[in-house]
């Protein structure tokens, strides 16, 4: 019947087209390529535009490109590398091999130099070997300085590599054994970053990561407790041109900052080339007034660690944010939650100048983190088309903080998706934070939902239950406490008692039953403090929840992530062994909810 | 042996033998989805971006591939080989550019891994032991590096250039 296929008569409809004939007859083309470019140019206008169309469409396409770069040798992908930027993003990945290495031991603390006679500690190594494309496939081993110089060294001889750096600690540039690796390695750490806190002052900072990393890309300012001492006689000069760091694209901000905004005009004044900037702690914002380089900053964070470093670079909540809404910044993401200790009435203070930001980060904002607050001046901010996520906060702030009633969440978030919600609501509050008249008709457009356990049942009954009964799931998973009625019926006795009527009534009733798209529920459990008693429940939850909510879904996926110092996590995982479809171990920190939906 | 239609975009309509079909992952997926039995030899099965000369080379180089094992799961770390490509599939690719990429692109659409193998392969060979600018030529590619970038990527390789 196939046979029959490539015959001209089984065909039915149109005609082949002339294009066809070219295919069926073998054509002069050289497959080997040895003389393509000369064979290429003899095609005649109207078939070389097909043909570059053709190539353009097969070549741009990342699935095709990597499946053909993957059978070449190092030596043909490096050629490929400088074809164009496109094919160097594909290629690079396959000749480069990525080193996380991380000097030092984590708490070390911070050293000072009268103190820092810790050679072995200095020594310590810990590698993780990563290759191709696949990140998740990695080796980790320790070592020392002289093993890890004995590794790159070899692999040097056939690959490329790449190092993310991390430095715990205080590092000792004049350490033969550091001497030695930063000389040899130092122009292939990409990326750099410190672990514990590394004290130094601005200018040795600067003369570190200038002199030992040329080629560094990506640069986390965060953990390093940076001085700006006027006694520095370091023969450093920062202006000339040698000491800059040309290919640093970006620098990013990941726990506190112990430094000043004038330090990070320096590291600003040696980065001509920065791209971006993210999580930038907002303290440090005049830092972008003095380089003009507010255009760099893509993402923001209130509060980092330290809130209290505002008075130390002699600014308010409400100058930094005035000085902020004067950048006119282009935002992609922007989290702004306001601590438990900022005094009451603050918010409104600020209003029009985080209304200002949302604004000039209309187009590009693609996440926010906020608390569900009016004071983020809503109700005149134009759509914000580009925002696909947000999570809301809670952090005990005493001002009077929700959604007005008379907006529509619809119009002002037209695109988001993602919702997640990271706070504890107590059940007399909730409908001030998350209105059901606000939330319900914006429900329909989430497709994802991040929550935590205690959230759960009241959260589902506002947006999608409005109130009508409860949930068995909600009830089962989410307050761990089964009521009687649950417990008479999945008794087989006890369940007699009941008719079909009123067991789907019951089953009609599943809040998550009624979510006819739902695919996928991640749960990850992770409250350290469950009792035995929520261990003795939860073969009943389980089956319960399968035969009133999950049956109801043939399609969900439901996949439970269980925290792997969890008490009982080995138990737990047996008995929801018959309701999901896998079950993780969850590594991670600790944290005090019992279920984080995802 | 049951029989699914594949209708190209041009309206060319191919009786093709289920099992051969399914060896595409989209129309074993379509199939699927669709409920599609063996003996439905009515169903149409409509690819919009194939056309029927394309679909045509497709259906041929299946139907000799019929009985061959399935290709083995990606495995990053296995280095593979261009060299070893049958030489029933090194004539059936003697083509011109423009059908090969357009074979390529069909095999990518279609989820035809052993086909998107070969003709990738066949790719593969053609850049081999070229410079980028031949590669550029041989493809019409436009160098879009600045001269600075350029000489970046020339210092970062200057090292593999020197062992």
């Amino acid at each position: 019947m196939a046979e029959e296929a490539l015959s001209e008569n089984s065909c039915v409809g149109k005609k082949q087209r002339i294009l066809g004939e070219d295919i069926l007859t073998p054509t002069k083309f050289d497959p080997s390529g040895l003389n393509s470019p000369a064979s290429v140019l003899l095609i005649h206008d109207e078939d070389n535009r097909r043909n570059n169309k053709l190539a353009e469409a097969a070549l741009s396409n990342f699935v095709i490109l990597r499946n053909i770069f993957s059978t070449l040798k190092t030596k043909d992908l490096e050629s490929c590398c400088h074809v164009s930027q496109y094919w160097r993003t594909v290629a690079d990945p396959l000749i480069i091999t990525h080193y996380d290495i991380a000097l030092g031991r984590e708490g070390m603390g911070d050293f000072d130099d009268d103190n820092y006679d810790d050679a072995w500690v200095s020594d310590h190594v810990v590698i993780k070997e990563r290759a191709r494309y696949n990140p998740s496939n990695f080796r980790e081993y320790e070592s020392n300085f002289e093993g890890i110089s004995n590794t790159l060294e070899e692999v040097l001889q056939t690959q490329k590599i790449s190092i993310n750096l991390l430095i715990y600690g205080h590092i000792d540039t004049s350490h033969e054994n550091v001497t030695r690796f930063m000389t040899k390695f130092g122009s292939f750490v990409r990326s750099l970053s410190f672990g514990d806190e590394a004290t130094m002052t601005i200018k040795q900072f600067c003369k570190l990561v200038v002199h030992n990393f040329p080629n560094l890309e990506r640069l986390n300012c965060s953990m390093i407790r940076l001085t700006e001492y006027s006694t520095d006689k370091l023969n450093f000069n920062l202006d000339l041109p040698e000491n800059k760091l040309h290919h640093l694209k970006r620098i990013h901000f990941s726990l506190g900052v112990e430094f000043k905004f004038e330090c990070f005009v320096t590291i600003l004044k040696i980065a001509p080339n920065l791209e971006e900037i993210r999580d930038f702690p907002i303290q440090l914002v005049n830092s972008l007034v003095i380089t003009q380089k507010a255009r760099t900053l893509k993402s923001l964070v209130y509060p980092h660690n330290e809130p209290w470093l505002l008075d130390a670079n002699g600014e308010t909540i409400v100058t930094v944010f005035e000085k902020l809404a004067q950048l006119q910044p282009k935002l992609e993401s922007f989290r702004f939650v306001p601590t438990s200790f900022w005094p009451v009435g603050f918010l409104p203070l600020i209003k029009s100048q985080v209304y200002s930001v949302l604004q000039s980060s209309e187009a590009s904002l693609k996440t926010l983190s906020m608390i569900p607050s009016e004071s983020y001046g809503f109700q005149n901010t134009p759509p914000l088309k580009a925002l696909k996520a947000i999570e809301f906060q809670v952090t005990g702030i005493n001002d009077e903080h929700y959604f007005p009633a008379d907006i529509s969440l619809a119009e002002i978030f037209p695109n988001v998706t993602d919702v997640s919600i990271f706070m504890k609501l107590s059940e007399n509050i909730v409908n001030h934070y998350f209105p059901p008249n606000v939330f319900s008709p914006w429900g329909s457009q989430i497709r994802k939902l991040k929550l935590l356990l205690g959230n759960c049942k009241r959260f589902f009954r506002n947006w999608y239950n409005r109130g009508q009964g409860w949930s068995p799931w909600s009830l089962t998973l989410i307050t761990v406490s089964l009521p009687d009625l649950v417990t008479q019926l999945k008794d087989p006795l006890t369940r007699e008692n009941f008719t079909s009527d009123h067991i789907q009534e019951f089953r009609s009733g599943s809040t998550i039953g009624k979510l006819k798209k739902l695919k996928a529920l991640k749960l990850i459990l992770r409250n350290r403090f469950l009792s035995s008693d929520f261990n003795d429940k939860l073969p009943t939850l389980s089956q319960v929840s399968n035969d009133f909510a999950f049956s109801l879904l043939p399609d969900l996926k439901v996949t439970v992530g269980v925290w792997k110092n969890l008490r009982f996590a080995e138990e737990i995982k047996t008995s929801l062994q018959p309701l999901v479809n896998s079950i993780i171990d969850v590594d991670g920190y600790y944290f005090e909810d019992d279920l984080l939906l995802v | 042996m049951p029989v699914v239609r594949l209708q190209s975009v041009d309206g060319e309509v191919f009786p093709v033998d289920v099992e051969i079909a399914r060896m595409s992952f989209a129309i074993r997926n379509m199939l699927d989805d669709l409920g599609v039995q063996d003996n439905d030899a009515e169903e149409v099965i409509p690819l919009p971006n194939v056309t029927g000369p394309i679909l045509r080379k497709v259906i041929e180089w299946c139907t000799h591939h019929k009985d061959d094992p399935p290709p083995p799961e990606e495995d990053d770390t296995r280095e593979k080989r261009t060299d070893d490509i049958p030489a029933w599939d090194q004539e059936f690719l003697r083509v011109d550019q423009a059908v090969l990429f357009d074979i390529i692109l069909a095999a990518n659409y279609l989820d035809i891994k052993g086909l998107l193998d070969v003709t990738c392969k066949t790719v593969a060979n053609m850049i081999k032991g070229k410079t980028p600018e031949e590669i550029r030529k041989l493809f019409n590619i436009k160098n879009d590096f600045t001269p600075a970038e350029e000489e970046q990527i020339r210092k970062e390789n200057e090292w593999c250039e020197e062992k």
